[in-house]
């Protein structure tokens, strides 16, 4: 098994290398912070987001499953140990995906069908396919976690169903040790959902196919008792993980309002959205090959690469070999095999053949339209066929082991070594510098170090609009907002966007809007000024010498291509038309603010420049006021005159809290049942 | 519908009757081998085709090894 670790250890390191280097990780969703900006999350979640809409804030509710993921390692790693975002990112999410993803996958392979050595090239598949490559070098470290547990997580759930069918030999096993995996199970899936609560559904069908597998077993010739029993520690961690979601769950169904309208109106439930992102047709899902490999840029779909067919070759070959095997690896080989093709059939979204189905299931089943994009089905092709690859090269050696002498001592060695070097073949793109993402080396540019102490040097409040978007290494804080100027306007045009700085109505809005600066960002990672998918530096001149010419910017600073442009007197966060009137305040939390009035008017209107949300309130000395619209913002019509002091706080909060609560309380009585039954 | 439409039909239905679920992986498999070259050679068209067929023929293939369905001699 040592000799095999080797070649696959280097291949790892070869494709991860940057990982293991100094500076930053720089995919297109990849995240970055600044120390300043560790106080954007918290432990705590809060049901407001002051980042949502480009910087003027929004319910966080949809989206509060996923709140720890950010929060814990921010606040940990960042707050409490002081750490530079660069090894917070390998810390908390990078490394962490190589190890969980590789050990997950090994261990089950192992438990499972095939033997140590081959169990090894299926933590290399898992961790190492074209699907999960592109999804990690783009930066979706969450996402990347989430499929690295999905095999643990999968393995617990087959081993609880070993315990409850009748064939299995351990039928006697104690009630409480069943119900002990059982828990176990439900923290792992909480895990999966505070990551990505898409991967937990994903997982879960696969889960219930194996269920539909498992039926005759466990039902057939039992009690009604022992068959409700089943069901009941079936169904037990998905108890647990709601629970343990409380937070989230209980606001969201009490508050109503369907998550995926909250995504933004990008995230449209149409038919022409749907196959628009089927980018991947069956060739590509059925050869796990990611349809935007080796490029990864969103819409550009390649030729197939054939070679990658070799792959489900490999993978469904494992039927041929299951005539001599016992009925339990029998069974895995079949499910897994069916792993593969259903992933393969769904990934491939609304392309032919049957496309009309996944339409059908995105309309109908409840939660599919989370899937817009089918890609995500990808997770179940890499599982399954991370274990019937290495079973399949397990079969062939043991079938030349009969028949050739010199091959019997070291025929493992050799099957596996011409799978990984096959694989390395596939891997090519990566040894280039040129891959892309968080695979390709990228240091922070000295201009933004040089933007973000200027724009620190300010305790007030103020937004910044970035134009046309708000590059990767960007500052911002809850003091000091990001305002993406194609956001703003919900385009992707520079043209519109410079088209409203020119306009007459600009300058009153932004400064409405709290913005004290303008900035023209540096493109050091080409995502922005783009045409035909490459960087153009044409649009970046154009832009900036139109800015030149507006007479409300006044240019201040330049920070090699960073230019900032100033407005004059932007308005705070809380402001109010009447220019008597006095106003301070401190900001509690995202979800609480604590502001004094002076020289208040009755009637007055204070302006609150958050997104407009009804569920703001004002308590003034006991008396609720509920947020007008006020443009875009929230606004509360001062019920008397004088100087006084008031709480805005945002409602829904207050069940997040006893969300919070429950979630509390179920976490720690698992553990504690898990601790009793462990004992017992 | 094209030839290879026919040629598909009669091998399943061929596979259906025999039930023998290896032959049905085995026509599988073959099927995503010839593809292979075509892809190479970008015609495009009939090796997608092929690769549907390959997918129909492994699914009939698990399937019947999960109803454990007797070959047919």
């Amino acid at each position: 098994m040592q000799i095999i670790l080797i070649p696959i250890t280097v291949l790892i390191f070869t494709v991860f290398r940057n990982w293991f280097m100094p500076g930053y990780l720089a995919g297109y969703d990849s995240l970055f912070y600044f120390n300043e900006s560790y106080d954007l999350y918290s432990i705590y979640p809060y049901a407001w987001n002051t980042i949502r809409e480009s910087g003027f804030g929004g319910s966080f509710l949809p989206l509060l499953w996923g709140y720890p993921s950010n929060g814990f390692a921010v606040q940990i790693f960042g707050n409490m140990f002081g750490l530079d975002w660069s090894i917070i990112d390998r810390v908390a999410f990078y490394f962490p995906y190589l190890f969980i993803a590789f050990l997950s996958s090994w261990f089950v392979a192992k438990r499972l069908f095939v033997s140590s050595t081959f169990a090894l090239l299926s933590g290399l598949i898992y961790t190492t396919n074209s699907y999960i490559l592109l999804v990690m070098s783009g930066g979706q470290v969450h996402f990347g976690l989430a499929y690295a547990l999905v095999p643990l997580a999968m393995y617990l759930y087959i081993c609880l169903f070993q315990n409850l069918s009748k064939k299995s030999s351990k039928i006697t096993q104690k009630k409480a040790v069943v119900i002990g995996k059982t828990l176990v199970i439900g923290i792992v899936l909480t895990l999966i959902s505070m990551l990505d609560i898409r991967v937990l559904y994903v997982l879960l069908l696969g889960v219930g196919a194996y269920f539909i597998f498992s039926l005759r077993d466990i039902f057939v010739n039992r009690t009604f008792i022992a068959a409700a029993f089943s069901i009941c520690i079936l169904t037990l961690p998905i108890v647990v993980t709601m629970l343990h979601l409380s937070y989230w769950l209980i606001p969201m169904a009490l508050l109503g309002g369907n998550p995926v309208d909250q995504l933004g109106s990008g995230y449209v439930l149409q038919e022409e959205s749907v196959r628009f992102f089927s980018f991947a047709k069956l060739e590509n899902s059925l050869a796990l090959l990611h349809p935007n490999w080796p490029d990864n840029i969103f819409g550009k779909v390649g030729f197939m690469k054939p070679e990658f067919l070799l792959l489900p070759l490999l993978a469904f070959s494992a039927l041929l070999f299951i005539t001599n095997q016992n009925t339990i690896q029998k069974k895995y080989v079949v499910y897994f095999s069916i792993l593969g093709l259903l992933g393969s059939f769904l990934a491939k979204g609304t392309n032919d053949p049957f496309g009309d189905v996944y339409l059908w299931m995105f309309n109908t089943i409840p939660g599919f339209t989370s899937f817009r994009d089918p890609s995500k089905w990808y997770i179940l092709i890499a599982l399954s066929y991370a274990f019937l690859i290495p079973f399949t090269l397990q079969s062939i050696t043991a079938f030349f082991q009969k028949k050739k002498n010199f091959f019997q001592k070291y025929g493992h060695v050799i099957t596996a070594l011409l799978f990984i070097f096959y694989f390395a073949f596939l891997l090519r793109p990566t040894f280039t510098s040129e891959f892309t993402g968080t695979l390709r080396h990228s240091t922070l540019p000295n201009e933004y170090k040089q933007v973000k102490d200027y724009l620190t040097n300010q305790d007030s409040f103020y937004r910044v609009f970035w134009v046309p978007d708000i590059p990767h290494y960007a500052y911002f804080s809850n003091q000091h907002r990001a305002v993406s100027g194609n956001e703003y306007l919900r385009t992707t045009e520079l043209e519109k966007v410079t088209m409203f700085l020119q306009s007459d109505k600009a300058e009153d809005e932004l400064r409405n809007a709290g913005v004290k600066y303008v900035i023209v960002p540096y493109d050091s990672e080409e995502q922005i000024f783009i045409s035909d998918r490459r960087f153009d530096e044409k649009k970046y001149n154009l832009l900036v010498k139109n800015l030149e010419n507006i007479k409300w910017l006044t240019k201040i600073e330049s920070f090699g291509k960073v230019q900032i442009y100033e407005i004059a007197n932007p308005k705070n966060l809380f402001w109010s038309a009447d220019t008597e009137t006095g106003i301070t305040y401190t900001m509690v939390n995202p979800v609480t603010y604590a502001v004094t009035i002076q020289n208040a008017s009755q009637g007055d209107r204070l302006i609150f420049s958050e997104a407009y949300d009804s569920k703001w309130q004002a308590d003034i000395d006991g008396t609720k006021v509920s947020s007008d619209q006020f443009t875009r913002y929230n606004s509360f019509v001062l019920p008397k005159e004088g100087n006084y002091s008031m709480q805005i706080s945002y409602s829904p909060q207050e069940w997040v809290n006893k969300g919070f609560f429950l979630s509390v309380i179920s976490f720690v009585s698992v553990l504690g049942a898990l601790v009793f039954f462990r004992k017992r | 519908m094209k030839p290879q439409d026919i040629l598909f039909i009669i091998l399943l239905l061929a596979i259906l009757w025999k039930r023998n679920p290896v032959w049905a992986v085995i026509i599988g498999l073959l099927s995503l081998i010839l593809a292979v070259p075509l892809f190479q050679l970008q015609i495009f068209f009939t090796a997608e085709r092929l690769v549907m067929y390959a997918f129909g023929f492994i699914l009939i293939g698990i399937m019947l090894f999960y109803l454990g369905k007797k070959d047919r001699n």
